[in-house]
């Protein structure tokens, strides 16, 4: 017996089978004790072992045509009678052209063997279920969130249709209003003119007893009354609906004050109170380039309405320069009464429309609440600003501040703004490139009457597109519009690839006159700067300075 | 009497002792004990009046450290191949050893179990794989081990399928 079959034969948990035939197999070794189940005698109970009758099987192949050393079994469990399980392992091999099946107990290795596997099993689901559930809880949150995304955007999409419902049916109302406000209006003032005029060529007979004169004097006082009314409700209409147009002109402040104070001072003295103005000469003689009309307007309410709520003492109108740079001069004008004065929490609202400090102030004096309103509207339209300072029992301060053109006579004396020439600037094709409506049509007939052709567009991105198409001289930008503001569109247009268009000279025009704003217009490619509101005198500055040299 | 050799395969963990434990014993435990090397087990049903005795071998499940011995499957009448869809990566496992199988020409019926269907909460199917194993003519039956729900059945069938 060799070496190899001596091995064979020792081992303790082994039994050698000699295959004698087609899977009839003898035992070489005495059969271990713990292999005895599977043992009738010395036979092994084979049909009753189907993983070694499939070993068999393949053995016999093996037998045939044994490709390698050894053929393995690979481990198995055999169950027992007594519920026992064994662990098997067997393997075929060819000693001394002996055909031998090592049929081996594996016991504690298989028991070592099953240890180490489901450690590394136990790891692997470990962390399977830790992604698992990751990728669970993600997804449930992603599910979530899109849940949620979706509820949102349909809960947004239902407030903004209901938004926008408010908000045509409240333009709708408002525009019904304005259009009925502005129709009875007309409709009365027209009578009114009839009551007005009648009573004046009533006034104009000499029959008339002192009585009749006196009821023709009410007649006539309560119409003009009315009509003031009337007057504020048009106005209020117009502005309502944007059709304002501010009309600039010179005119020295100070005159324009105390003209006003002039004509208001018989209804203040009247209540026995004095009416003041206070300048200093400087203040008086400023000329400025702007809508004196309007501006009156502002004062005769200020200063009717601070007559009207005050009692003893007067009222001041007061006007002094704030600040002058490169032709602009920033004013602030002021009314002070000695009166019953506002509460803080009624200052608020006091210049929203049919506003007044508060009902009982309403029965006592009077008035419709819409003349602050029509004054806060008339300054802004001049890009200005309106507020009150009061205490109540204190008396009342109601200002305005406005920057206005500063227009500087020439030795011959006829009125210049500032020192910019007119005369000299050729007829010019000019691009007005703004949003607004009012300021286009501000623009075009300002330029218009100095002669030159003009064309405006409603954006930034249609000036760049149009200079492409048509010939222009100057452009006027506004800074802030829709789509494309003035900053991008100058940048744009200085980068086409046609010189004539890129070159085009810039004006900014805009409503931003912080400090810098100038600095980033002219970064962006500007040629220079005219702030809002804009004046004729301005602007022909502006123009001057660009095309006076070349005329 | 019939016999039929039918093997058990698929993943690691994904039931397969549980299910032949249940089927043979009607016994069912939480804990997991991985199956080293081949159990096999034995069953015998009556089915269209025919007796038939299944072999059940419980093969060891696959890994990257466990390869199927496809030396087992010799002489196999059929195949469960067991998946737990709440671990959706064993739906590839079956797939790529039923693609091992049609290789080594050993293809026979084959029955997919959707195991653990009491936490079908929990289940990530992949549908793609599904799919694909379906499109090899594969039945699926949800089972589960645990509760026995479609553990008869899924024998049955692939009894029925393999008598045919």
């Amino acid at each position: 017996m060799d070496t190899l079959l001596g091995s064979l034969l020792a081992g303790s948990h082994q039994v050698v089978l000699e295959c004698l035939s087609e899977s009839e197999y003898s035992t070489l070794t005495p059969i271990p004790e713990v292999m005895q189940p599977l043992f009738d005698d010395s036979r092994i109970r084979i049909e009753e072992l189907p993983f070694l009758e499939h070993f068999f099987f393949l053995a016999d192949e093996y037998w045939q045509q044994p490709e390698d050393d050894s053929l393995q079994s690979g481990s198995w469990v055999e169950e027992l009678d007594n519920g026992k399980e064994l662990s098997l392992e067997a393997t075929a091999r060819i000693v001394d052209g002996r055909r031998l099946v090592v049929l081996e107990y594996l016991g504690d290795r298989y028991q070592q063997e099953v240890v180490r596997l489901q450690a590394m099993r136990d790891k692997l689901l470990f962390s399977e279920k830790l992604e698992a559930e990751v990728r669970l809880r993600t997804a449930r949150i992603q599910a979530r969130e899109a849940r949620m995304t979706e509820e949102v955007s349909e809960q947004v999409e239902q407030k903004t249709a209901e938004l926008q419902d408010a908000k045509d049916k409240a333009e709708a109302t408002s525009e019904s209003k304005t259009t009925f406000l502005a129709t009875m209006s007309h409709e009365i003032r027209t009578p009114m003119n009839g009551v007005l005029g009648a009573a004046d060529m009533l006034a104009e007979s000499q029959a008339l007893t002192d009585d009749d004169r006196e009821l023709i004097g009410i007649i006539k006082t309560s119409g003009s009354l009315m009509l003031n009314i009337i007057n504020d409700i048009l106005d209020y209409s117009r502005m309502n609906s944007g059709r304002v147009e501010l009309e600039y002109r010179p005119f020295q402040l100070g005159s324009m004050i105390e003209g006003i104070a002039k004509v208001m001072r018989p209804i203040v003295v009247q209540k026995s109170l004095q009416l003041d103005v206070v300048m200093d000469d400087s203040t008086r003689h400023l000329e400025l380039n702007g809508d004196d009309e309007r501006l009156k307007q502002v004062l005769v309410n200020l200063i009717g309405n601070a007559a009207k709520f005050t009692e003893n003492g007067g009222v001041t109108v007061s006007a002094r320069l704030l600040a002058r740079d490169k032709g602009q001069v920033s004013v602030r004008v002021a009314i002070t009464d000695t009166g019953i004065g506002i509460r803080k929490e009624a200052q608020a609202s006091l210049f929203e429309l049919f506003t007044q400090a508060d009902a009982s102030t309403s029965r006592k004096y009077g008035g419709t609440g819409l003349g602050l309103s029509i004054c806060k509207q008339i300054v802004e339209l001049m890009g200005g600003e309106i507020g009150v300072d009061s205490e109540w029992g204190q008396g009342s301060t109601f200002w305005f501040e406005l920057t206005l053109a500063e227009v500087v006579r020439d030795a011959k004396g006829s009125a210049q703004a500032g020192d910019a020439a007119t005369e000299d600037i050729p007829p010019l094709a000019v691009l007005v490139a703004d949003d607004n409506p009012i300021n286009q049509t501000i623009m075009q007939r300002m330029l218009g009457k100095m002669g030159h052709r003009v064309v405006t567009v409603g954006d930034g991105s249609e000036a760049v597109d149009i200079v492409q198409k048509q010939h222009f001289d100057v452009i006027f930008m506004d800074w802030m519009m829709p789509k494309m503001d003035g900053i991008q569109a100058t940048c744009e247009i200085r980068k086409l690839p046609d010189e004539q268009q890129s070159q085009i000279p810039v004006i900014a025009l805009t409503a931003n006159s912080m400090a810098g704003h100038e600095s980033q217009c002219m970064e962006a490619g500007m040629n220079t700067f005219v702030t809002k509101p804009t004046t004729a005198a301005a602007v022909r500055q502006a123009l001057h300075g660009l095309f006076a040299a070349e005329a | 009497m019939i016999r039929k050799k039918v093997c058990m395969l698929g993943a690691f963990s994904v039931g397969k002792t549980s299910l032949i434990s249940r089927y043979v014993k009607s016994l069912f435990s939480e804990k997991y004990l991985t199956t080293v090397g081949v159990k096999i087990e034995k069953k015998t049903l009556e089915l269209n009046g025919e007796t038939i005795q299944l072999m059940i071998w419980d093969l060891a499940g696959e890994d990257d450290f466990t390869q199927i011995n496809m030396s087992y499957l010799r002489g196999a009448a059929g195949y469960i191949l067991v998946v737990d869809p709440t671990r959706p990566a064993t739906f590839q496992v079956a797939r790529d050893v039923l693609d091992k199988v049609k290789e080594s020409n050993m293809a026979t019926p084959t029955v997919v179990a959707l195991n653990k269907a009491d936490l079908k909460d929990d289940w990530q199917v992949d549908e793609a794989c599904l799919a694909a194993l379906r499109e090899q003519g594969c039945e699926t039956i949800e089972t589960s081990a645990k509760s026995g729900e479609g553990v008869e059945a899924i024998f049955e069938r692939l009894t029925l399928n393999m008598m045919q």
